[in-house]
């Protein structure tokens, strides 16, 4: 498989880092020589200096063999301009863009005939992947699958939780039943067998029901809060889209932005949020707002220093859960070492989701978690398979790998070793970057 | 550093060397097995000692290989491939020299092709056939293959490429590293093949037409005959041979892109057509030149002068005509022509084209702001603008390489070793040619130069071969700091 990436900023980094790593040719276009040359240093990618949009360039860079053109400059007009070449003078087969405009996103006609299929927002995902982290108060990471029927959630171990200390074959997690697929534990990350013991300040990744999450929370002893008040430190684009949906979903939100000027244009389009004007690490401001009674507080601002600081002030005065924005993956661990519950980064999200989108055959998304250490796939077993008619007891999966959920018909089965594989079923694996090529044969 | 990765990757070269003993081990079966158990043994020996490296540092793998390390790994590989490669001198006794086994076999690896054995045609055919091999594996680099087979070695498996091939002017013909080296090794072979099918028809036998074909493609000049090509009195073998040392001294993504359909790529390379007229010019000089003195009629003036033009610039070194009794300016012009060596991407030594065309651009650049001191200029080549960085890499590799032909030939003098040797087998040391003058011509052999002065020799071969920067290096004492 050809993929190729105009744009080498971050995002185009992390997607041709995964797919370089899996073994797909990557040719990256991008006009900074600079940008190229980190590119062509730390991975093994072919990289061609020009404009994305440039026909000579993209026909250097293979355009006519490719499978798939990733559009990921900052420019919404490069992107668009990159892929109506790629239709239109070498009839690519399919071009995924990074738009930023919402007004283009809207519109489907135009993303149509320029064969844009999708379009993908950097700052939808980094907000829709705050709400779903506000539906599950709880948890430190949550992916949807299935359009949101099944989650794969992350949850920190909390120091009084009752599974410490236990392997996992006597923790016995049955009512109600979950497997866990990953635990990230430090820097690294762990696909489990039943021996493998659960530490403090574990990260476990399990695939969950959507009906059974308030139970697993409490299993794991976490309080299955409901979110009520949230406060968004930064009103910009991400802010923005994250009050007005959970204003729609009844829930209190004060957003406080630095600038009168977006403070003038929020409280004109949402209808119910507090707007204040003031800064995010302003800690009189906060203390001033009943910080304490906040079920959550979010960083959303630009700049990621102030981002920390204000996360960790919040946790400070007292609430109950904080979640940060980074844009710099170099401080994705760090972060994470100092205690705040929950680190995005719009970028990293935005890379995620388009690779999910860069998919042949069965596998139908592939999600990375724990900073793309762990990857969780959904793919389709299809009749041929050799894995069809088993049962999981019987199946041999390749080294550290696990089958976490089935999805059959409408329902979702947390299987056992005696559950059998059926023709179509879904499978929700975890699995460590080596080993993907491995279950995609198996599938075959 | 991390040794213990660097060691791995070592242990892996071994064991693929060892692979390759296996052909004169089969030469010497079919040929009443003269030397089979010399070869037996260097065989087992590499493939034992490759194994033990890379079993004892196994868990090392999980390393990523860092960018300086692929140094290390490609100079100590060479060294060693060079140390294993002399066994099967030693052992059947053809060079019972330490020295002279160890220098035939760098000779033969770096495809520089300087020999210190005399009387060739006395040698079992096992031992010339592992002499041109050593040259095939150097020609295209053992690194590269070990890339193309070993899918594992991934982005650490970029560093070493460019430890082994110099970025300048080498395009990433596909995505992969690893599909970059597969596609030059299928190249390589394949012309290979096709010249020793040419050679057969021009009734070589099957030994020596495989032979030559290795030696050939990998710009090496070992032969099977003490008297090189001249052996053969065989206009049409001189004729193929001229052509596919000239194929192998251009730059193989041109082939490769050749192959595809795409010959427009050649017409398009300034540093292909600089090299063509190069040897064309030459080729008229040297020409006139022995016509005139010589009394050559026109036909040979231009087969003999356009083989050995071809021969010395690619850096092959084979010899159809003994060009020391030529006149002192053609002699003066092949050694010139031996700093020039063969494109970059090619299996020739030397400075490479590109280096010396953008010199002369830039040279040409200093005057023309003489005459236009405010004009804004940008050094091009195929139309793509030259880094400073780039330039600047040039001018480096252009200073260490005199510097260190120089101080070499100093050395050799201060041994005893008359000028003219001295100068030229320094610099064709340097540059992988192989025959040089005086003592070294194409009639001799380096048999007559002292211990000492092989020793610096085989510095020069190996320096050269991995292009200066990839063995200075390690020399840096930045670079062994933590």
């Amino acid at each position: 498989m050809r993929v190729i990436i105009v744009g080498a900023g971050e995002v185009g980094f992390q997607i041709a880092k995964f797919l370089s790593a899996e073994g797909v040719d990557v040719v990256v276009i991008d006009r900074s020589k600079e940008k190229l040359k980190r590119l062509s240093e730390e991975l093994d990618v072919a990289v061609i200096e020009g404009e994305g949009g440039s026909p000579s360039a993209l026909k250097e860079a293979g355009v006519e063999d490719a499978d798939i053109l990733l559009a990921v400059t900052d420019m919404d007009e490069t992107n668009m301009i990159a892929c109506l070449v790629a239709k239109v003078m070498f009839q690519i087969p399919r071009s995924v863009a990074r738009i930023r405009n919402l007004e283009y996103i809207g519109n489907r006609a135009l993303l149509q005939s320029l064969s844009i299929n999708p379009a993908i927002s950097p700052e939808v995902e980094a907000a829709k992947a705050i709400i779903r982290l506000l539906e599950v108060p709880f948890a430190a990471d949550v992916e949807d699958f299935e359009d949101g029927r099944v989650k794969v959630i992350g949850f920190r171990i909390p120091s009084d939780s009752e599974m410490l200390g236990r392997t996992l074959k006597e923790l016995n997690l049955t009512d109600p039943k979950v497997i866990i697929g990953a635990i990230k534990r430090g820097e690294r990350i762990i696909i489990p067998s039943g021996n493998d013991i659960i530490r403090r300040d574990d990260i476990i990744f399990l695939a969950v029901k959507v009906e059974d999450i308030e139970a697993v929370c409490k299993r794991i002893g976490g309080v299955a809060m409901s979110v009520n008040r949230i406060m968004l430190a930064g009103g910009g684009r991400i802010g923005y889209y994250v009050a007005k949906t959970m204003e729609a979903r009844d829930v209190s939100v004060k957003v406080i932005e630095k600038s009168a000027e977006r403070c003038k244009f929020l409280i004109n389009s949402l209808q119910k949020s507090v707007i204040l004007h003031g800064d995010g690490s302003d800690q009189k401001l906060l203390e001033e707002e009943n910080i304490r009674d906040m079920d959550v507080f979010v960083a959303i601002s630009n700049n990621e220093e102030v981002n920390i600081m204000s996360s960790l002030l919040a946790k400070r005065l007292g609430v109950k859960k904080v979640i940060t924005i980074v844009n710099r993956t170099d401080y994705l661990p760090l972060a994470d070492s100092l205690g705040i519950d929950a680190v995005l980064s719009p970028r990293l999200i935005t890379a995620s989701t388009i690779l999910k989108y860069v998919r042949a055959g069965n596998i139908i998304s592939l999600t990375t978690v724990a900073e793309g250490k762990a990857e969780i796939m959904e793919a389709e077993a299809r009749s041929g398979s050799i894995l069809i008619g088993k049962t999981l007891h019987e199946v041999e999966l390749p080294k550290r790998t696990l089958i976490g959920a089935i999805i059959r018909d409408k329902g979702v089965i947390i299987p056992s070793g005696s559950d059998r594989i059926l023709n179509n079923d879904k499978l929700i694996v975890f699995t460590l970057k080596d080993s993907i090529k491995q279950v995609e044969k198996l599938l075959q | 550093m991390n040794i213990g990765l660097v060691l791995n990757l070592v242990g892996i070269v071994l064991i693929f060397s060892s692979v390759f003993m296996l052909l004169p081990l089969l030469t010497s079966f079919i040929y009443k097995g003269v030397a089979f158990s010399a070869i037996g043994l260097s065989l087992i020996l590499t493939s034992i000692s490759g194994a033990i490296l890379y079993l004892l540092t196994r868990s090392q793998r999980k390393v990523e290989l860092r960018h300086r390390d692929g140094f290390a790994v490609v100079t100590i590989s060479w060294l060693i491939m060079s140390l294993y490669g002399s066994f099967p001198y030693i052992f059947s006794g053809v060079s019972p020299s330490f020295t002279d086994a160890y220098f035939e076999s760098m000779a033969g690896f770096t495809t520089t092709g300087a020999s210190v054995l005399g009387n060739l045609e006395g040698l079992p055919e096992s031992i010339l056939m592992w002499r041109s091999l050593t040259q095939w594996i150097g020609g295209m680099g053992i690194i590269v293959l070990s890339i193309a087979i070993l899918p594992m070695l991934g982005v650490g498996g970029m560093q070493l490429f460019k430890a082994e091939v110099p970025e300048i002017g080498v395009e990433k013909i596909r995505p992969r590293i690893l599909d970059v080296a597969k596609s030059l090794w299928y190249v390589y072979a394949g012309l290979t093949g096709v010249l020793a099918v040419l050679l057969m028809l021009c009734g070589m036998s099957l030994f020596d037409a495989l032979c030559h074909s290795f030696t050939t493609m990998a710009t090496g000049g070992f032969s099977t005959k003490s008297a090189s090509i001249s052996y053969f009195e065989n206009g049409y073998i001189d004729v193929f041979i001229t052509f596919f040392m000239f194929l192998a001294g251009t730059n193989f993504s041109l082939h490769f892109y050749a192959i595809r359909g795409k010959l427009r790529r050649f017409t398009k390379s300034t540093e292909f057509k600089f090299y063509c007229s190069i040897i064309i010019v030459s080729t008229i000089i040297v020409s006139l030149n022995t016509m005139l003195s010589h009394g050559y009629s026109f036909l040979n003036a231009i087969r003999y002068s356009s083989f050995q033009v071809v021969s010395i610039m690619t850096t092959t070194g084979y010899t159809t005509a003994d060009y020391e009794r030529w006149p002192v300016l053609s002699q003066m012009l092949l050694i010139c022509l031996m700093f020039f060596g063969g494109m970059v991407g090619s299996t020739g030594g030397g400075m490479k084209q590109v280096r010396v065309l953008l010199m002369f651009k830039q040279a040409y650049r200093e005057l023309y702001h003489l005459i236009h001191p405010h004009a804004v200029s940008v050094l091009k080549l195929d139309g793509k603008s030259v880094s400073k960085e780039t330039l600047g890499g040039i001018w480096g590799f252009l200073f260490l390489f005199i510097l260190i032909t120089v101080f070499a030939v100093l050395c050799m003098t201060a041994l005893g070793v008359d000028l003219i040797t001295s100068a030229s087998t320094v610099v064709s040391a340097m540059s992988n040619v192989g025959p040089a003058l005086g003592d070294a011509g194409p009639a001799d052999n380096y048999s007559t130069i002292p211990t000492a002065g092989k020793w610096i020799l085989i510095l020069c071969m190996l320096v050269g071969r991995l292009e200066i920067y990839t063995v200075i290096v390690l020399f840096i004492p930045h670079f062994w700091r933590k």
